[in-house]
């Protein structure tokens, strides 16, 4: 029998037990009253000795909650521990539970590419789906041979992710055999599949993921990472490489299903194209259509036109107007750009967006929504949290990533804001109609916006 | 000049090894009676000291060589002594130097691409041009792709194999291209093996990358199939030579103008797993591919997982079911390589028969280099007879017993290039012959009149 215990600071249950003797089992099936709650792997403990470890994360209780805690190992009892439960909060006193409330997707963050022995792996990170590992699936097209390791220890997580139980079991492989792969079949896209299960209801709908199919989709890139890091922070090339596909096969998709790529030579404008991650891959892959960029960093638009084509690119002010002409495009992409703007600065744009899109036109506009709030909520007090839940808003923190790289010093951002707050002010300027959830890795949110016809 | 330290001794395989001072560099150069033979890297042994290891070219007869060990530009004599020589042979007294004036290019094999996000490594073997590893280098087309190429490295089995060839033990390559720092406009999926001496570089052959991650889809992973078929590969090490095979007679069939188009029919002789239709198939999208063997396990594979209607079982004896003059341009690689004359004479007339009035044959045969891969296990006086005659099809290949009837049909077969020019003129103007173009083989280009 393992011996239980109950960490009410982290709110998690810790189990210790002789292999010797007992199972040795790699996975431990955790029960809370009765209802099964997660799967977690089991450990050799550091000190030795044939001692085996698990430890899990409870869902976090608004309350101090009484319950009966049971550990199995492959259906065999390991042992039993009541607990008084103790509301999880963070540094600033924010309770988990409330976070964990806005019931958002999980994050995920794209994998890592590589190949080896005709094998590509891929590596990256995913919450467990409703706290439990085993929940999360992951789904190719038929004829695609693969295997998943996933709810790998991932103990970095669990201070960013602090308010999601068993973020420290986040890690994924996926191993995607090409040569046992069929003829047909399409290795370079996945879902993301949410079994639901356990008292929480049903899953979440599902994320596709696209990979780049081909190392073209690898070269060429800043030579200086700050050009990247100033547009996602961590990044590098393998990085930007495969988020920059996932992201353009992400837009693809919407724009093919508002009819926007099925026009003969559509005007396409990425709105914020930083050094091109996204850019590169219309250009490349739509040979009709004509791809702009435009960003208000002025060296990765330099970079731009250099690289990928001087004509194609141009600076932008911080404010409108651009020197596009009225309703010149047909398709608008913004990533990651709104979600850097103030109140004011988002009007200006989207009446701008509005002027340069062609009635009809399509704009794929995202934003940090309910999920990212969360995400971001390790350094946000009760107050903040309250203030948010009212007004669905928050432009107040600056972002410095573009310092001394545009002119106010304040202008840039890092703005959340709800899906009503969008379909209330976006809706002014555009007829909303759809608002994807966590379509760009489980993280950001993104509006279809039709620029309606003239009254 | 300082004076020489070094002390230097010769082995048994006509290799000179020994220490050398610490400040030597990275390589040291070896000359012979004067002449620059050969520049090798300086190792460090147990004990922490710098050493080298170099084995010189092959001698016609035993004889007397001053030797010279310098250092890397060839200026500061490290090492002078006059080494008794020895003719070296292989276990059956053939001697290496018969084996190697023969003058094959240096062969080459990738078998390994990887890539870990940011660079695209390739890595496997390449005969030291001419013995010499300082005078191999790579070189892309496009300015500004970023990448290293490591070479010579240690490349065990390799002197076993390549017994004749000097310096064989130090053949193995890892090229490593960044392609994130590479230009996006630049083509790093494309270099050539070039031959430096005396401040020029020659091309010695072409190396393409599949860039497209679709050409590694879809290779059996029954280890088995592909081993009848490649000794000693499994799915992994057959796709990127695969590629360049395909590659190869794109380029071949291209100079004919038998490029991708409707109409256009290709037949893959011998296809196996089909290692090389699958790139057919999946890049030339209106010609019309068609692929048969004897192999009726591979051919089902094939029927299973390329398209049913576009694999059949050879007989071991023509007719095929092709009607005649049906095809503009067949293929064979490793076919000519298991037949006896009377069967190879057979399939000539088929070919010629399936062919359109000047369709083109591109078939490969174990021509100098294919024989001389083989020669560690061949005596002196098999290579004489062998030398005169041009032909050799008695030894068995075990690789189909229980695939086909027949236990006898299946042979290694290698042949001279005069060989070829004298008993396949017979059904084909042979148009060229291109040495170790596949591998270790030859190619024979030949076109039906």
């Amino acid at each position: 029998m393992a011996e239980l215990s109950y960490d009410a600071a982290a709110d998690v249950v810790r189990g210790r037990w002789s292999s010797d003797g007992g199972p040795a089992a790699a996975e431990i099936e955790i029960e809370v009253d009765g209802a099964a709650w997660s799967r977690i792997a089991g450990f050799d403990a550091p000190d030795g000795g044939g001692i085996r470890e698990f430890h899990c994360s409870l869902a976090p209780v608004a309350q101090p909650t009484r319950s009966v805690v049971a550990a199995f190992a492959g259906g065999e009892l390991l042992g039993r521990i009541d607990v008084l439960r103790r509301p999880l909060r963070n540094a600033h006193g924010l309770a988990a539970a409330e976070v964990l409330a806005t019931d958002h997707h999980p994050f995920s963050a794209l994998p890592w590419v590589s190949l080896g022995d005709a094998k590509l792996g891929l590596n990256g990170m995913h919450l467990p789906p409703e706290g439990d590992p085993s929940k999360l699936s992951v789904e190719f097209g038929d004829g695609v041979a693969y295997a998943v390791q996933s709810g790998l220890p991932s103990p970095d997580y669990r201070s960013h992710y602090w308010y999601w139980p068993n973020s420290d079991f986040a890690g994924f492989i996926l191993t995607v055999d090409l040569a046992a792969s069929a003829r047909d079949s399409d290795p370079f896209h996945f879902r993301f599949v949410y079994r639901s299960g356990g008292n929480k209801g049903a899953g979440k709908r599902p994320i596709d993921v696209w990979l780049p199919p081909n190392f073209s989709s690898f070269v060429g890139f800043p030579a200086d990472p700050s050009l990247m890091q100033r547009v996602q922070t961590w990044s590098n090339a393998a990085t930007s490489a495969t988020t920059g596909y996932n992201a353009y096969k992400t837009l693809e998709a919407l724009f093919a299903r508002s009819g926007v790529l099925q026009e003969s030579n559509p005007r396409i404008l990425d709105w914020g194209c930083g050094h091109g991650r996204i850019a590169r891959h219309f250009i490349d892959a739509s040979p009709g259509a004509r791809v702009f960029g435009t960003d208000v960093d002025a060296e990765n638009v330099d970079w731009c036109r250099t690289h990928l084509g001087p004509d194609r690119f141009q600076l932008s002010p911080l404010w409108p107007p651009t020197g596009f002409p009225d309703a010149f495009f047909d398709g608008i992409f913004g990533v990651s750009v709104m979600t850097h703007l103030t109140a004011d600065a988002q009007h200006a744009w989207l009446e701008e967006l509005a002027r340069i899109l062609r009635p009809g036109g399509v704009g794929l506009i995202t934003f940090q929504a309910e999920g990212s709030a969360a995400f971001g909520s390790s350094w946000r007090d009760c107050a903040w949290w309250d203030r948010w839940n009212a007004t669905g808003f928050d432009d107040g923190q600056i972002d410095s990533a573009l310092e001394g790289k545009i002119s106010e010093p304040t202008y840039y951002r890092n703005t959340t804001q709800s899906r009503d707050d969008v379909l209330e002010r976006w809706g002014r300027f555009f007829e909303v109609s759809a608002i994807e959830p966590a379509i760009f890795g489980g993280y950001q949110d993104c509006a279809v916006l039709r620029k309606r016809a003239q009254p | 000049m300082t004076e020489p330290v070094a002390d230097i001794s010769m082995g048994d395989d006509d290799t000179i090894r020994g220490p050398l001072p610490g400040d030597c560099g990275t390589r040291v150069s070896v000359f012979c009676d004067g002449v620059r033979w050969a520049g090798v890297p300086v190792a460090t042994d147990d004990a922490g000291r710098s050493t080298f290891a170099c084995q010189l070219e092959p001698l016609p007869e035993p004889r007397k060589t001053a030797v010279e060990v310098r250092d890397a530009a060839g200026e500061r004599v490290l090492s002078r002594s006059v080494m008794q020589r020895t003719r070296r042979t292989n276990e059956y007294g053939l001697a290496a130097h018969d084996v190697y004036r023969l003058g094959h290019p240096p062969l080459t094999a990738l078998p390994w691409v990887g890539f870990d996000g940011v660079r695209l490594t390739i890595g496997g073997g390449h005969l030291p041009p001419r013995g010499d590893p300082s005078s191999l280098g790579v070189r892309f087309d496009s300015p500004g792709v970023v990448h290293t190429f490591t070479y010579p490295l240690r490349s065990p089995g390799w002197e076993d194999v390549y017994w004749y060839w000097p310096n064989a033990a130090n053949s193995n390559l890892l090229l490593a291209i960044d392609l994130p720092a590479s230009p996006s406009e630049a083509d790093p999926f494309h270099f050539e093996f070039v031959e430096t001496r005396d401040g020029d570089a020659r091309k010695l052959s072409d190396v393409w990358i599949p860039s497209d991650l679709r050409a590694f889809l879809n290779f059996t992973s029954d280890v088995s199939r592909i081993d009848r078929v490649l000794k000693g590969n499994d799915p992994f090490s057959i796709v990127l030579p695969s590629y360049l095979h395909f590659r190869y007679l794109e380029e071949q069939f291209a100079r004919f103008g038998i490029v991708d188009g409707a109409g256009i029919r290709l037949l893959d002789w011998g296809c196996g797993v089909g290692r090389l239709s699958a790139h057919f198939i999946r890049t030339w999208r209106q010609a019309e591919i068609r692929g048969t063997d004897i192999d009726a396990a591979n051919v089902d594979w094939c029927r299973t997982s390329l398209g049913r209607e576009r694999f059949e079982v050879a007989p071991l004896w023509p007719p095929t079911g092709y009607p005649a003059a049906s095809f503009d341009g067949v293929f064979g690689v490793s076919v000519m390589t298991h037949l006896t004359a009377e069967a190879q004479a057979a399939w000539l007339r088929e070919l010629a028969r399936v062919l359109k009035p000047g369709g083109i044959a591109l078939l490969t045969f174990a021509g100098t280099a294919g024989t001389a891969v083989g020669s560690r296990w061949r005596s002196a006086s098999w290579w004489a007879a062998y030398s005169a005659r041009g032909f050799d099809a008695e030894t068995h290949d075990r690789a189909l017993d229980g695939f086909i009837d027949d236990p006898d049909y299946y042979r290694h077969t290698g042949q001279t290039r005069a060989n070829v020019r004298a008993t396949w003129s017979a059904h084909f103007d042979v148009l060229e012959m291109i040495d170790a173009a596949f591998g270790n083989q030859d190619l024979a280009v030949l076109r039906r009149r």
